[in-house]
This record gives structure tokens, sequence and C-alpha cells, in this order.
């Protein structure tokens, strides 16, 4: 099972290298992209944090990940793109052909369709938005020439492992970082309203804002009792829900057992935005796991060696809402 | 214009009137709504006692899912041999497509992407016309994506209704438009499940559903948003009365939110 990790800087890729990661992702914030369409990223994330400056440095970044024989990756995952984007997205799928990446992560079936016939010789991996949550979902994929799936977040152990069991496509599941609250391909909240209107309160991220809630539901002291509970669950639930997506460390590492039992060709670190030496640690934390369960532990002493490095590593405790795969907890 | 009513549930069928030519019944939001065969058979014969369409709505799903739902397909193959099938997930389209090829595979709106963020409203005087014609286009303006679908037998599109518009310029296809209530996002880690169990609060995951959706209706409301949200079960709707639209040929009415 190998460990896929995040870069954005050419300074910090040896060093993530170094720390354990087998693969790396990136992308690229064009401006040609940003000046017609400012806030739309081609790859979802708006911060130039989370990217190369242009494809000048992408092309040394991957040259450092293969003198190192390491892939790299390059994410194109917009939900969906127009027609009119793609004067803009022929050149960019030119130069990655022309730069060797050694695949693209992709959602949006239009663009794989493209992509798929012009350059063949390139490798596909379905982005999270492109929603696969079913084998049938995969073999869709994998026969439009699809190389690797990239699970929904939201699936239990056991929906991952029917997915496994039933294809032979390559699967990539999420293990640390950013465990948004949403289907990823089903949500249709934007992200990057903030490079229009620089007010973080009003274009946040809107699965991240405070909401005032209420229900039709019978008050208190009605003759339905169980409705203010309702309420009131409903909302401090939906308070713990404005923090799932950036709350540090969201977590599945207790599954890392069975994920590689199941099959599981690659876990992901989410992060592309995280400054360099955040990025480091969470690859060196995943890779001493790895490690770990290279040494054939039982399962019990697995988990409970993990749930133990996660609490010294990032002092804090295991939680259900931050948790991945809270059947394992 | 055809006019549709969608009911997820039997009940609803009390809101059937005569100016309804077709119904869908179905979820597109979870699998464990997926409706029982012996629901569907009710709803097949009022279908054909008052000489009516059907179209079978469908949710995104995990393999369990699948299993769920290809009995109904094999039941409504044998019944009524070409009914449309709402597909909100690639693999659903798959089976279909593979094993029930008599059904008509019809693109449902989850898969029909646009955003659907209420805020985009309040940027019409901020951002360029290139971004703004972007909210309001889908990627069904590309002819090779719709060559794609066309070749996989799929005539006709579902989409929600945005705030901001929609240009549905495309006219080699049918078009279905859903009023009033749109989609915005949805979870499997459902908010409502449990949520009369205070030792549950922190427990946001998935777990044991007892259907507390069906009883329960939660608003969401912050003054940047220009629209209540509604959180019903697993999913935030938008309510759109005014239809900007005129492009489409079928208006599926939801009387209720559909859940």
């Amino acid at each position: 099972m190998k460990l896929l990790a995040p870069v954005s800087r050419l300074d910090e890729i040896e060093a993530i290298i170094e720390a354990g990661a087998d693969e790396l992702y990136c992308g690229v914030l064009p401006a040609d992209w940003q000046q017609r369409y400012p806030a739309i990223s081609i790859s979802r994330r708006q911060a130039q944090a989370a990217h190369f400056k242009n494809f000048e440095e992408l092309k040394s970044a991957i040259q450092i990940a293969h003198n190192l024989d390491t892939k790299i990756y390059f994410t194109f995952n917009a939900h969906y793109f127009i027609l009119e984007q793609y004067e803009l997205i022929k050149r960019y799928l030119k130069k990655l052909a022309k730069l060797n990446i050694d695949a693209i992560f992709i959602s949006d079936l239009a663009l794989l369709l493209y992509a798929q016939k012009y350059y063949p010789q390139l490798q596909y991996h379905i982005s999270t938005g492109g929603n696969t949550l079913n084998s049938e979902s995969a073999k869709f994929f994998q026969s439009l020439g699809a190389k690797r799936v990239i699970l929904e977040r939201h699936l239990t152990l056991e929906e991952i492992e029917a997915i496994v069991k039933h294809t032979t496509i390559e699967t990539e599941v999420f293990i640390f970082g950013s465990k948004c609250p949403n289907i990823d391909g089903l949500c249709t909240f934007h992200h990057g309203f903030l490079t229009i209107e620089n007010n973080t309160r009003k274009f946040g991220n809107a699965c991240m804002m405070p909401f005032e809630i209420t229900t039709d539901s019978p008050k208190r002291g009605s003759k339905d009792s169980k409705s203010s509970f309702k309420l009131i669950s409903s909302q401090k639930r939906q308070h713990i829900w404005t923090h799932t997506h950036i709350d540090d460390r969201p977590c599945g590492i207790c599954a890392l057992y069975d994920l590689k039992k199941i099959g599981i060709t690659s876990v992901k670190i989410v992060g592309r935005a995280n400054p360099g030496w955040k990025k480091v640690k969470d690859t060196t934390f995943l890779n001493n796991l790895l490690k770990f369960l290279d040494k054939k532990p039982n399962r019990e002493k697995f988990i409970q060696v993990a749930r133990i490095s996660y609490y010294l590593t990032y002092e804090r405790p295991c939680r259900y809402s931050m948790c991945y795969f809270p059947e394992v907890m | 214009m055809e006019h549709t009513l969608y009911i997820t549930n039997l009940q609803d069928l009390e809101y059937f009137t005569e100016s309804y030519s077709r119904i869908y019944f179905g979820t597109e939001f979870c699998q464990n709504l997926i409706p029982h065969q012996k629901e569907l058979e009710l709803v097949l014969k009022f279908v054909e006692n008052h000489s009516i369409s059907f179209s079978l709505v469908t949710p995104y799903v995990t393999d369990k899912g699948l299993q769920k739902l290809i009995p109904l397909f094999s039941y409504i193959s044998d019944k009524i041999g070409s009914s449309e099938v709402i597909f909100n997930d690639w693999g659903v389209f798959n089976v279909i497509k593979h094993q029930f090829p008599q059904l008509k595979p019809v693109l449902g709106r989850l898969l029909t992407k646009i955003k659907r963020d209420p805020r985009i409203i309040y940027l019409r005087e901020k951002i360029s016309s290139n971004t703004w014609n972007y909210f309001r286009t889908t990627n069904l303006n590309i002819p090779w994506y719709r060559e794609f679908l066309k070749n996989n037998g799929i005539e006709r599109i579902d989409l929600d209704n945005p705030l901001q518009g929609i240009n549905l310029n495309f006219p080699d296809f049918h078009k279905s438009l859903y009023f009033p209530y749109g989609h915005i996002t949805t979870t499997r880690l459902c908010l409502t499940a449990n949520c009369d169990q205070p030792e549950d609060w922190d427990r946001i995951g998935i777990f044991p559903c007892h259907r507390e959706c069906q009883h329960y209706t939660f608003y969401l409301q912050n003054n940047v948003m220009p629209v209540k949200l509604i959180r019903k079960g697993n999913t935030i709707f938008y309510q759109n009365e005014k239809i900007l639209s005129d492009q489409h040929d079928r208006l599926v009415y939801q009387p209720k939110i559909p859940i």
C-alpha cells in the first residue's frame, strides 16, 4: 500500500519524499486562467499556497520527483468545465503531456473523454469528485480508460472492500486531513468566492459557516417530547459539522490495517495548502505507521499503537466527528 | 410541456391531479429510502389505472444499494418494459446499460453539474461575463459529451433550477426542470439519523437510521445566504419559485421536499 502526499513548493519535495511519500500530487493556478476565471480554480483550490506558481515550476517539480524515483500527479479536478474553457484546457493538457506527468486527477466526465481521446498515453485517476461509491462506478470509469479511482470519503470499510473485491482498477482512499462533511462530487456549494470579495464572513466555505437552526417540529412541552432533543442535537451537530472540514487532524489511521488487507493501492494525505513542515510531519507520521504495519502486528495491537501515536503526535484525543472510519473506533 | 408529479412515498399520491401525465417515484439521496417492491407495485397500479407514464428515481449507492435496485429494475422491465430510470450514479447507469438495456436511462440532476450555491446571485455585478456564464452553464454545452450520452442511449437530462438561472441551449436533448426545490449538497454522514439520542450528539458518522428524516425538517439561516437553506435528512435544499428557463419540455413538480 502506497502513501500519497501533497506538494506545492519545490523546496519541500525532497523532504516529503524522504519522510516516506511513495507518490505525490500537486496543482497549478495558471495565470491566464485566473485572469479569465478568477473565482474558479481548475483544481478546486483557490489559494496560491496550494499550487506551484506555473507550469515551469511544475516541470522542475517533476524532474525532482523523478530523480528520486517518485511519481507525481496533477489535479485537474474541478467538478465541471464548460466548452468556452477548452481553449485554455487544451493548452494545459498539451503541456502536461510534454512534461511527462505521471497521472492526472479528473472529476469531469467530459474532460476525461477529451483527454483520453487526445492523450491516451497519459494515465487518469478519477478524483473523489467523480463519486465512486460502488464497484459498478469503478468499472464504468475503467471502461473509459481510468487507471485508478479515488473513493468517496464517506464509505465504510465494508463498502470499500466490496468495491475492491469486484474490480481490477487501482483504488485510493483518504486517510488524513480535511474530512469534507459532504459528498464531494455532489456538493454544489462554491469554494473560491474569496478571490472576488475578500470578506470571509460572506464568502467563506458554506460548510464551515455557523447557521441559526430552526425546525417546524412541535416545541418542548408539546405531545412530541423528543422534538426539543432533536432541535438541540441538530444545533450541536451543525456546530460540530462546521469544524469537520478543517478542524485539526481528521484521521483514519486505525483503518490502515484493514485497508492494507483489503488491497487498497494507495492512501492519501490531504493538504496541498499546508505549510511544508506540516506536510513533512503528516507524511512521517503515516509512514511510521505503515512501517509498523510491515512488521505484521495483530489488528488490535496496531489500532492501539495508532491511537497512542495520534495522541502523542498531534496532542488530540480521537473524536467521532474527526474520524474517517468511525466503525473502527 | 409534460407535467410530472415527483413523490418519494405512497401517501403523496394524494397530490395527483389530472394535470399530471407522469409520476416520478423513488429517491435521489439515500439508499435507505429506496422503495420496497410492494410500494413500487402499488404505484405502478395507480399509473396503469390513470393511463399515465412512469419513471423510477434512483439515488447514489454503494454495492449494497445496487443490490436493492436490481430487483426493482427486473420488476419494472417485466411489468412495463421500456420504463425510464432516473440515475444519479454512474454505477447505476452501468447496471442499466449492461443488464437492463430495455430501460431508458435519464441523466439525474445530481449528475448534471452546475453550482447551486445561493450566494452566486450576489456576484452578478462583481464578476466578469466569463465567470457569470460559467455559473449559469453546465458541461452539457460540450458536443463530445452530449455525443457520449446519446451513444449510451441517454435522451433526456434532468436539471435543477438554480437561483442564478441556467442556460439550456442544447436542443438535441429532452430536458426536465425540477420545481420548486433544488439540491445544494448531500452527505452520507447524516445529521438527522439518531438525532434524538443526546448521547450521540458528537457521533457524526454512519449510524443506524430510523428514518428520522421522515418526521423532521430543519431550516438553516445565516444572513449571508439570500435564501433559507432547508435540511431534510442527509441533504440541503433551497426553494426557488421562479422559473427563468423556457427551454425545458418537462416540469417535475415536488409537492414536498423529496426525502
